[in-house]
Order: C-alpha cells, then sequence, then structure tokens
C-alpha cells in the first residue's frame, strides 16, 4: 500500500505500523532478505519480507568512520564525506515519530573517537577487528553493473538473531559523477548517503516513489536530501521513541581497526572493560538533543585516546 | 542498495532537466532506472528459468572476502532469441555461510524453484551476474487467467520514467515480454 507524502498523520499510523508491517510501504530487512533458503519466509505485494528477524543494531548502538582519502577523482574531500555521513544520520535521529518523539538509537563516530579509516576496502573480518566504513571508489567497480549501480550497502549480520556485525558502503565515484553542489547536480552526494544511511540502520526499499528509500535514484535531483514520512515510519518502527539508548565504545565484533584486515585493533575482549562509558552519542530525541553532540563526542574521543596510549 | 542509474540516464536526466528549464518542486522526483534498452543491451541472454540448489561461499572479490552465492538456472525459454546452456550458473553478491550472512540491498532475489525471468550479463566463464541487479530479475505470477505475467521486485510506477525496463516489464505475459526484448534488439540495443 503506497501511502502518499502527507497523507497519513504520523501519530495516528505509527502505532498500526509497528505491528502491521505488510500495511505499510516502508519496509525493514529481516533475514529472510539474507538467507534464501530460510524457511517460513513471507512477503507483501512489495515483495517485502513480513517474517524473519529484523535486522537491528544491539542496544540500538552503532558506529561508523569515514575512509581517509574521500574522492580525490571527484574532488570531494573527507570532510566533505565526513559532513555527509553525519547529516544524514542526523536527519534519521530527527524523523518525527509523532508528538514531538523521535527514533531511539544511537551513533558514535569513529573518526572522532579514534581517527579516520585507513582501509580503503569493504571487508567483514570473521575472526579479526572490524570498522563500519563509508568509502569512494575511485579506481574500480569489482561488481556486476559498474555503470547503473552508483552505490552500495554490505550488512553482514547474525542469522540467527538479525544482529548486525558490520556495515559498510561503497560509492561508486569510479563511475559515477558524485556531486555536492545545489547547482550542476549530476548524482548527488547528500541523497546517496541519507538513502545508504536507511541501509545502514537496517531499512529495505521502499515501495513509495517519493520516499528516500525508494530503490532508484532521480538524476540531478536533491529531492531525497529530505526525509519522507514513509522514511519516518520505517525508521521509528525500527527504533521507537524510548529512553536514549546508553553505548559503550564501538564493539565490534572482536573489535575496532581502522586498518584493513583488523590489524592494530584499539579495542577489542582486552579493552572491553570500559563498557557503557559516556561517549555515546544519541540520536534519539528523549534527552530533547537530535543531533550529533560534537562536545559529547569528543570527550569520549579525549577519554579513548588517554586510554590507547596506555596500552 | 545499490541506486541504480545508467550514464545513459544520467545524460537523460540531464537533458530532461534543462528541457524543462524550471526546478522541480520538492519530491517530484523523475526516476530514471535502467531502461529496458539498457537491460537488453547489457545482457548476453534473457531467460524464463527456476533456479535450483544455491551454494554460498566465502570469495575474494575487489582484494576482499565477501559471501557470494552461485545458483543453478534451469532454462525453461529464452525471451531474446540466443542459445544459452540448458543449464546456467548466476553468482549474485550476499548468501549465508554457517550463521553469518551478508546482504547486499538491491541484489536480485533469486530463489530455489522460484521461476522468473531474468537478464543475465557474462561475469565469467560460463558465469553470468543479473544485469542491473533486482532490475533485471522478474518473478512470474499466475494471473486469473493462468497467464504467466512478470512481477517487479517492489517498485511503484507513479513518478518512474516510461522506458524504465520495471516499468515497461512489470505485469507483462511472457510472449509480451518476447516481443518487447525482440524489438529492443532489432533496434540495435545490441
Amino acid at each position: 500500500m503506497a501511502l502518499a507524502k502527507g497523507s497519513l498523520g504520523l501519530a495516528t499510523c505509527l502505532g498500526l505500523l509497528l505491528v502491521a508491517g505488510s500495511a505499510s510501504a516502508f519496509c525493514r530487512t529481516t533475514t529472510c532478505d539474507v538467507d534464501s533458503k530460510q524457511t517460513g519466509c513471507t512477503r507483501d505485494d512489495n515483495m517485502c519480507a513480513t517474517s524473519g528477524h529484523p535486522l537491528f543494531w544491539p542496544d540500538n548502538c552503532s558506529w561508523f568512520g569515514v575512509q581517509k582519502d574521500g574522492s580525490p577523482l571527484r574532488h570531494i574531500t573527507y570532510d566533505q564525506m565526513h559532513a555527509a555521513v553525519t547529516n544524514a544520520f542526523t536527519k534519521w535521529g530527527n524523523a518525527d515519530c509523532g508528538s514531538g518523539a523521535k527514533p531511539s538509537f544511537a551513533l558514535q563516530d569513529t573518526d572522532v573517537l579514534y581517527a579516520p579509516i585507513e582501509c580503503a576496502q569493504r571487508e567483514f573480518n570473521k575472526t579479526a577487528a572490524n570498522a563500519n566504513t563509508w568509502m569512494f571508489r575511485d579506481t574500480d567497480w569489482p561488481y556486476v553493473d559498474s555503470t547503473s549501480t552508483i552505490a552500495l550497502t554490505t550488512l553482514s549480520v547474525e542469522i540467527s538473531t538479525g544482529r548486525i556485525l558490520d556495515a559498510d558502503v561503497e560509492i561508486n565515484s569510479f563511475r559515477t559523477n558524485i556531486t555536492t553542489s545545489d547547482v550542476n547536480v549530476v548524482a548527488d552526494l547528500e541523497s546517496i548517503v541519507t538513502h545508504e544511511s536507511g541501509h545502514f540502520l537496517g531499512l529495505a526499499h521502499s515501495a513509495v516513489a517519493t520516499a528516500t528509500m525508494y530503490y532508484s535514484y532521480s538524476p540531478s535531483s536533491v529531492n531525497i536530501r529530505t526525509l519522507d514520512p514513509d522514511d519516518e515510519l520505517g525508521i521509528c518502527a525500527a527504533y521507537p521513541p524510548g529512553a536514549a539508548p546508553i553505548c559503550g565504545q564501538p564493539e565490534p565484533i572482536y573489535g575496532f581497526s581502522e586498518q584493513c584486515g583488523g590489524a592494530d585493533p584499539v579495542t577489542g575482549p582486552d579493552t572491553a572493560g570500559d563498557k557503557k562509558s559516556s561517549c555515546a552519542v544519541s540520536l534519539g530525541a528523549t534527552s530533547g538533543s537530535g543531533a550529533l553532540g560534537a562536545g559529547v563526542v569528543l570527550a569520549g574521543a579525549a577519554l579513548v585516546r588517554r586510554r590507547r596510549k596506555t596500552m | 542498495m545499490p541506486f541504480m542509474l545508467s550514464r545513459r540516464s544520467l545524460l537523460l536526466g540531464g537533458l530532461t532537466a534543462l528541457a524543462l528549464g524550471r526546478t522541480r518542486p520538492a519530491h517530484a522526483s523523475l526516476f530514471l532506472p535502467v531502461t529496458l534498452t539498457d537491460l537488453v543491451g547489457l545482457s548476453q541472454h534473457a531467460v524464463v528459468a527456476t533456479p535450483g540448489v544455491a551454494t554460498s561461499r566465502w570469495e575474494t572479490m575487489g582484494g576482499r572476502e565477501r559471501i557470494v552465492t552461485y545458483t543453478p538456472l534451469r532454462v525453461e525459454s529464452v525471451l531474446d532469441g540466443t542459445s544459452p546452456s540448458s543449464e546456467l550458473m548466476v553468482r549474485t553478491l550476499g548468501g549465508r555461510v554457517g550463521d553469518i550472512g551478508q546482504l547486499v540491498p538491491g541484489e536480485a532475489p533469486l530463489r530455489e524453484n522460484t521461476t522468473a525471468a531474468l537478464f543475465l550479463e557474462p561475469v565469467g566463464s560460463n558465469l553470468f551476474g543479473v544485469t542491473a541487479m533486482a532490475q533485471g530479475h522478474y518473478q512470474l505470477m499466475a494471473d486469473g487467467k493462468g497467464l504467466r505475467r512478470l512481477k517487479a521486485n517492489m517498485i511503484s510506477f507513479a513518478k518512474t520514467t516510461p522506458a524504465a525496463a520495471v516499468v515497461r516489464l512489470d505485469g507483462r505475459t511472457v510472449v509480451e515480454v518476447e516481443g518487447l526484448v525482440a524489438e529492443e534488439v532489432a533496434r540495435g540495443a545490441r
């Protein structure tokens, strides 16, 4: 069922949609999307999975980093990319869940906590440290559809629970003219990043053509920089308003590393004693703050750096 | 998900924007997914086929390991007049190995014993990928008269371009699609 923009009041619909995914246009990613052999999977008319474990970040806490090189080919700096990703997550965190409530999830910026990501490869290390990395691919696009795919998000998950273990986003700057301006737009970075952020958070494609999570991008458009009510319904269903999550330091499986192959991890089983420290950055609005709090992040960074020096 | 966009579409989009000569209102979208011309042009085969038992494994791609899935297709018929083998092997991104799964939103959702119309491009020796990922995969659904019709993956048509493959193929019968593909080939899509 397609929900026209503005046709439904968020406050009215949210309660229904939280329990009736099949009646909505937004779509949450589940383990049925990951494992084609999983039995008992059902789908609605839009081919959205209505069974399986919805993908989730443990404790509604996640983290992200940006590869340090930016895109020299497209003249996009690391700072521009970092700002785009931060702004995108902030938009999702500021989604209107009705009556001023916001979705409840928290994100930590590992670039600030530790350092920008060195590794320029998408990877999930099964037995070593990891990072959730946003990166450009300037020199190759190693997948099918090098000319039609603008970006790919790869989610690594635990099938038995739906827990997200790792998320990496690759942007096809090799074949696509990614632009950052409001004029002479070709493939708009902010639009792309806002869309991929939705996948990062566990949303699948929406059937609503005006939604940011619609599967296709309109060339030269900046329309999907702004979330559609359908997007807001989706993120609010995935992260219902509630108490702001309390997150410890970023803890990917086997720890965090900004290096390829998980080398030189800065967190891990032997550094996990500081869980629930004060470096969480809440995007939930129950605390009244819907934006990334730089002061909070920097406080966390100082904390972690001191710890690292003593290792 | 991958955003899907052809270079041709980019150009067309830009030209269209110029031709319109106005700023589009917020949320009035001009979606240009992969066109049928592009889909046919990029594909070596277009077939109706049924996926068999898939096998997933870790494989190095782009310098790093990722999970990929190999799915044998039993070819039932061809849509484009080519002569593929009766069984084709398709590789898609993602899958499950043990309790770890990987997902690339937008990849073609091949399902065992679920017959589909597929547009396939070569990615290796006797190995294919689904062209334009989910935009090259159409499950077949029987209508009230028993005719099999193509079903696009999660698509709404309200604001999409008429040239989009998903627009032109969704809801069509297999015979109709054969005709559309033949037209594209005749026009020089390949």
